[in-house]
């Protein structure tokens, strides 16, 4: 059983709590704790904003709640997918914001588990889990979005070595990461699919070049990153060689499902402020937003307990997605409406918070973007979950 | 995609369903009994498979009423007699107006509830079928109906019949939702058919990418609404009064919400066809909407959810344990 013993450290005694007890025993934890828990940064300066994610990621990783829910033979404390779930609602329960890059512990680490040897993983995932290192994500190329089979990053072996050769671009927090987990071609274009493979990439090895993309609301967390003959050993591969597109599926499950989880956690906090300054003139914007919220809670905890039995969801996440997209932006447009000129132009208030507002509704915009298009996602509905007829005049 | 562990119950339910015709039989070959009983077990999941193939069937039975009956006086009815209670829709001085989600002639009693005033258990008899004005769009889910006052013998509030009256709301709304997932689906099924096979342009209308992402954001709303039943089902009885009859408030309200969307999308898809008075679409678009008119319709739902949101904490659901 695991304890927590006051703000000090959490100690193993016997098999993991159940979700449900973790949330109670966290919640109880937090609660005592949170005066020594700093807020996390909110400020222009995104470095300043990881620094203070980071910082807390590392408290809670040393008391041992960052280790709950990761198996120990990869240096957590047991659990599984469900405990992370109830440790980070709780999280956004008592208002702690977006936890930024270490979103990829829900969207590139499961995968990773779930296909790379695990001596390997071990070397790293107690480094990402205590927020000393970052992950980012080489998926996206200029001339290969939403047909990501079309990407040309190529890696080709050379004696012990993969040396990687290409263009990678939208990597969220490429700028800050340590460790990037590259989509590459180790086979011919012909190949489509099945020539892909997947490398876990340090970021400082030489060849690699990060240029920061500043984005519409004025963050700096996309980039571009170019790989110049950059050599990674062969202990980088993750699956197998061609076995790349598995994994990277598995990465886009996690990506549309276990990610909305932690999404709809945070805007469940946001809802609830808004909630304070609506009058019953917008009460019914305010109700649909939160029968929203509670169709991709309901859809997104059915993924989290699919993948606490070791399963990703593959397809089934594309509606979960289309659900937070759903969520995500009617609960900022409903921000825009109550707050009208005073979110864009400030005209009442001054205040941070507002602030805060306006950039999130920005970033919001995004949503039915990112983590591929509502239309990749409709798509994939179409295809997979209502097998419709693919256009004969495109085949 | 996993397959919901209800699949079978479903497909046998609709089964019965539909060999039998008439409702109030198929509840009784099916060994269904209308208390939920204390307690966990398999009441509820059972009579959700029940109720989503009541929806994908288009059939009727008091199911609802009935639970609704023995929820508010679990003591006073006898197991063999059908007694159904509806919802109280116009409150008059001396004649109750209500709305029985059921055939009246299935009834052997029926409740007639006042919230405040008090309620009685009185012979079909005695009440009177409402066929003045707007009638029920489907009148097979719903049927209204009056009684004088003097011939109802109200007996007073007692206690604790404020709370019944909550969960007897809130077991009605999570059924109607489940009648409403089934309903849906089956014009999700329906359109999804069509669109394979009906030819235009020289090929099928479901490779076309409009036809596909209209049908896709329908099925992502169908996709929620089912999660929803899904996860809140095995939770339900853990809840306290006031967590259920709230949750239960959401999903009503995504349910009445999801299903007119799907009825919108599938009309499209199937085009003037589905506009037809032979087409089905209609019948199921009808059940749609009485449903979702029972007891706080999507729309009324939602405004009720936001005033109470006001100024107060959102509520989480606990759902992964």
């Amino acid at each position: 059983m695991i304890e927590a013993v006051d703000t000090g450290s959490v100690v193993l005694n016997g098999p993991p709590l159940s979700p449900q007890s973790t949330r109670l025993q966290f919640r109880q934890w937090l609660s005592d704790a949170r005066a020594s828990l700093a807020d996390p940064a909110r400020g222009a300066d995104y470095g300043d904003r990881l620094e203070s994610v980071r910082t807390l990621q590392a408290k809670l990783y040393d008391v041992g709640w960052a280790r709950i829910g990761w198996p120990e033979h990869l240096g957590g404390l047991g659990g599984d997918a469900r405990h992370r779930a109830v440790i980070n609602d709780e999280l956004t329960a008592a208002g702690f914001s977006s936890r930024y890059a270490l979103e990829h512990l829900e969207i590139l680490a499961p995968a990773l588990v779930a296909h790379w040897q695990p001596e390997q993983l071990r070397e790293v995932l107690p480094k990402f889990l205590r927020g000393d290192e970052l992950w980012c994500q080489g998926f996206s190329e200029p001339d290969a979005g939403s047909d990501l089979v079309a990407m040309r990053t190529s890696a080709t072996l050379d004696g012990n070595e993969y040396v990687i050769r290409g263009r990678k671009i939208w990597t969220s927090w490429a700028l800050y990461a340590q460790r990037c987990v590259v989509l590459a071609r180790t086979g011919a274009p012909s190949e489509r699919h099945r020539g892909l493979s997947v490398f876990f990439v340090d970021m400082d090895s030489a060849g690699i070049e990060v240029r920061p993309l500043r984005q519409a609301n004025g963050l700096e967390e996309l980039a571009e990153v170019i790989f110049d003959d950059v050599r990674v050993p062969r202990s980088g591969l993750i699956g197998h060689e061609g076995g790349g597109w598995t994994v990277a599926l598995d990465v886009l499950s996690c990506e549309r499902s276990a990610f909305a989880w932690l999404r709809q956690a945070r805007l469940h906090a946001r809802v609830e402020a808004l909630a304070q300054s609506t009058d019953t003139g917008s009460a019914g914007d305010l109700g649909n937003v939160l029968i929203d919220l509670f169709a991709v809670r309901m859809a997104s905890a059915g993924a989290v307990n699919e993948l606490a039995n070791g399963r990703f969801i593959g397809p089934g996440a594309a509606p979960v997605k289309v659900l937070l997209t759903d969520a995500e932006q009617h609960t900022y447009d409903l921000a825009h409406r109550l707050y009208d000129s005073d979110l864009i132009l400030g005209t009442r208030s001054h205040s941070a918070p507002m602030a805060e507002w306006q950039e999130e509704y920005l970033f919001s915009r995004a949503v039915s973007i990112y983590g591929g298009t509502r239309q990749m996602q409709l798509a994939t509905i179409a295809r997979f979950l209502l097998e419709l007829p693919a256009s004969e005049r495109r085949a | 995609m996993t397959v919901a562990p209800d699949h079978d119950l479903v497909t046998a339910a609709a089964d019965v369903l539909g060999r039998m015709g008439d409702g109030a039989s198929a509840l009784r070959a099916l060994e269904w009994t209308p208390s939920p009983g204390e307690g966990e077990g398999t009441w509820l999941p059972t009579t959700l498979a029940l109720m989503r193939a009541q929806g994908r069937t288009l059939t009727a039975s008091p199911a609802v009423a009935m639970t609704r009956a023995h929820v508010l006086i679990p003591d006073a009815i006898p197991t063999d007699l059908t007694v159904m209670a509806g919802f109280e829709i116009d409150p008059a001085d001396d004649v109750v107006y209500m709305v029985l989600p059921a055939d009246i002639d299935d009834a052997a009693r029926v409740v007639v509830d006042l919230p405040l005033q008090g309620l009685a258990v009185v012979d079909p008899s005695s009440l009177s079928v409402d066929g003045s004005g707007v009638q029920p769009l489907d009148p097979a889910a719903a049927s209204r109906m009056f009684c004088r006052l003097d011939d109802c013998k109200l007996l007073p509030d007692e206690a604790g019949l404020t709370e019944r009256r909550i969960a007897a709301d809130g077991i009605a709304r999570f059924m109607i939702s489940a009648e409403l997932l089934g309903a849906a689906e089956h014009l999700m099924d329906t359109a999804v058919l069509y669109a394979r096979e009906r030819i235009q342009f020289g090929e099928p209308i479901g490779s076309f990418q409009a036809v596909q992402h209209m049908l896709a954001e329908a099925e992502a709303q169908l996709y929620g609404l089912r999660a929803a039943i899904e996860q809140l089902a095995p939770l339900f009885h853990g809840l306290s009064a006031e967590e259920a009859d709230h949750y239960v408030t959401l999903l009503k309200a995504l349910a009445g919400r999801t299903g007119q969307r799907v009825s919108q999308a599938t009309l499209q898809v199937l085009g003037a066809v589905g506009f037809t008075w032979e087409h089905e679409h209609h019948r199921y678009a009808k059940r749609i909407l009485t449903l979702d008119a029972l007891l706080g319709s999507g729309k009324s739902l939602a405004f009720r959810l936001g005033c109470s949101a006001l100024g107060n904490q959102v509520p989480r659901l606990a759902v992964i344990r």
